[in-house]
């Protein structure tokens, strides 16, 4: 609040800032003090065992799931129980889950418009332009017209990351995005996931893939019991985890 | 055996055109009545979902309330009743409104309110039949709660419900029969003034009963048509739409008079 009358803060670093972050269902704690900060452009990986809280965190970052303690700072916004700093946070905040979730009434080019006609403002010549251009990107652009339901898991996951490009967010999230995959598809998600990284995307993948791990990410953060155990760069966690649980879990996912 | 029909009334015309007057305060009451419950409806079942708790509550309100009430009764409730509620002249110029208009727009209220909580319950389904990821996929993408509702889940919901709104249209257009009992001269009305007049009762009824019949052919057809062309591509092909029957909550007595 003091800053703001200063003018508007200058960008922090951090494009993410969790602070002492609390998030419970019920009586279970699903979040308990978690701390993260991400900087601009970094690729940062989340694992561990499932109910370790991994996507309860990334949900919580677009307020997807409300926190119940603690402070998120999303590039400079706070997210509290405004709405107007909620929406404005989630134009910024791409979010690609794992059952795809697009809208099965809209065919593909019109999953990816709504959202910059609706809440960006653009025109639909220019939110058209734009969705036919990273549609193309993630190279599904000749199937722009079909529906949803015409489209394979692979596909249905690409234009999902279309869809959340189209609003030009400066971070992305991924929850688990190639887990409700069959085999053969989870390469082609993949790869236009690692595209994105190269290109300086700023992202925060909730994923089991140790090799696209291992290839872009700046670091591994692993999550247990609602608590982050243990961090580091993907080659020394891989290599040599520290804590015991990270060992057990590693030695369970790597056959 | 339906010679009588076209023989000459009392007042020059044939009883067809008696049957054929009915049958338009018929449609007009089911057409017009429609819409009121569909707007209506949409609005309340929408209201069911929200996390506002004072709007949850007042339309779960709406729908114990116009649900669960004998449509006969709240026939009765607009046209005997309000008109005593209110303040006396107000009540008076109700009741000195000529027919058939006088009966006709507490017959629309009835209608429109009690069909637009039924149509309210199954608003409310359709969006709880929605997976959560789709509000949660909206949001996510910045709509806020009144674009998300917009673009995303009635669309949706509406579409998931087209079969049993199916019921809701032929069920609005079978009560308007009920509208006899304030004086409306509907189809039914206007069978049993025919049967009265030429001791024709079967011929009457008779005609009537196919009027109705084919009224709902054409009502299933037209919703079977409405649910081809929203069927969304690649999704499960349409399915034959005969939902269960609403349950008729509406007995006539069998002494009742016909207020004419």
């Amino acid at each position: 609040m003091l800053q703001e009358s200063a003018g508007r803060p200058a960008p922090p670093s951090s494009i993410v800032v969790v602070e002492h972050l609390v998030k419970r269902f019920g009586r279970f704690a699903a979040l308990n003090d978690v701390n993260l900060e991400v900087a601009r452009g970094e690729k940062i990986v989340i694992c561990g065992p499932s109910g370790s809280g991994k996507s309860t965190l990334i949900r919580c970052i677009n307020h997807i799931e409300k926190h119940d303690g603690g402070r998120i700072v999303i590039d400079g916004i706070e997210l509290t129980d405004r709405m107007a700093d909620i929406n404005s946070v989630r134009c910024e905040v791409g979010m690609v889950f794992q059952s795809f979730n697009l809208f099965p009434h809209l065919s593909v080019v019109e999953n990816c418009m709504l959202a910059p006609i609706k809440v960006r403002g653009l025109s639909r010549l220019d939110a058209h332009d734009r969705a036919i251009g990273l549609l193309r990107k993630v190279r599904i652009h000749d199937q722009a017209n079909k529906y949803p339901a015409q489209l394979s898991g692979g596909q249905q996951q690409r234009v999902a990351i279309a869809r959340a490009l189209c609003m030009q967010p400066k971070i992305m999230l991924f929850d688990e995005p190639t887990s409700a995959l069959d085999p053969e598809m989870v390469k082609e998600v993949l790869e236009t996931m690692v595209e994105l990284a190269q290109e300086g995307m700023t992202m925060v993948c909730v994923t089991h893939e140790m090799g696209f791990a291992r290839e872009v990410a700046d670091r591994v953060i692993f999550m247990d019991g609602g608590s982050i155990v243990e961090e580091g760069d993907p080659d020394t966690f891989f290599r040599a985890p520290r804590t015991e649980r990270a060992k057990s879990f590693l030695s369970q996912i790597i056959h | 055996m339906f010679e009588v029909l076209f023989e000459q009334t009392a007042d020059g015309q044939r009883y067809i055109d008696w049957l054929l007057s009915g049958l338009g305060w018929t449609l007009a009451l089911a057409f017009f009545g429609w819409w009121i419950a569909f707007a209506i409806g949409v609005v309340v079942g929408i209201g069911r979902t929200v996390q506002n708790r004072l709007v949850a509550a007042l339309a779960r309100l709406y729908v114990e309330i116009f649900r669960n009430i004998p449509v006969l009764v709240q026939m009765f409730l607009w046209y005997f009743v309000l008109p005593e509620i209110l303040p006396g002249s107000l009540g008076n110029a109700i009741k000195q409104i000529p027919p058939p208009w006088g009966s006709f727009v507490p017959a629309l209220l009835c209608l429109s309110l009690y069909t637009a909580a039924r149509i309210a319950e199954q608003v409310r389904a359709g969006i709880e039949a929605l997976p959560k990821g789709q509000a949660e996929a909206a949001n996510a993408l910045g709509l806020g709660g009144y674009l998300t509702y917009r673009y995303v889940i009635v669309p949706q919901a509406l579409r998931l419900i087209v079969p049993s709104l199916t019921s809701e249209v032929m069920g609005i257009y079978k009560n308007t029969s009920v509208a006899l009992t304030i004086g409306l001269m509907e189809l039914t009305a206007q069978a049993r003034q025919i049967s009265e007049a030429t001791f024709q009762t079967f011929t009457a009824f008779g005609a009537a009963t196919l009027i109705y019949l084919a009224l709902a052919l054409i009502a299933y057809q037209s919703m079977m048509l409405i649910d081809k062309a929203l069927h969304i591509p690649g999704s499960a092909p349409v399915k034959d739409i005969a939902g269960p029957e609403q349950p008729d909550d509406v007995q006539l007595p069998a002494t009742m008079e016909v207020v004419k």
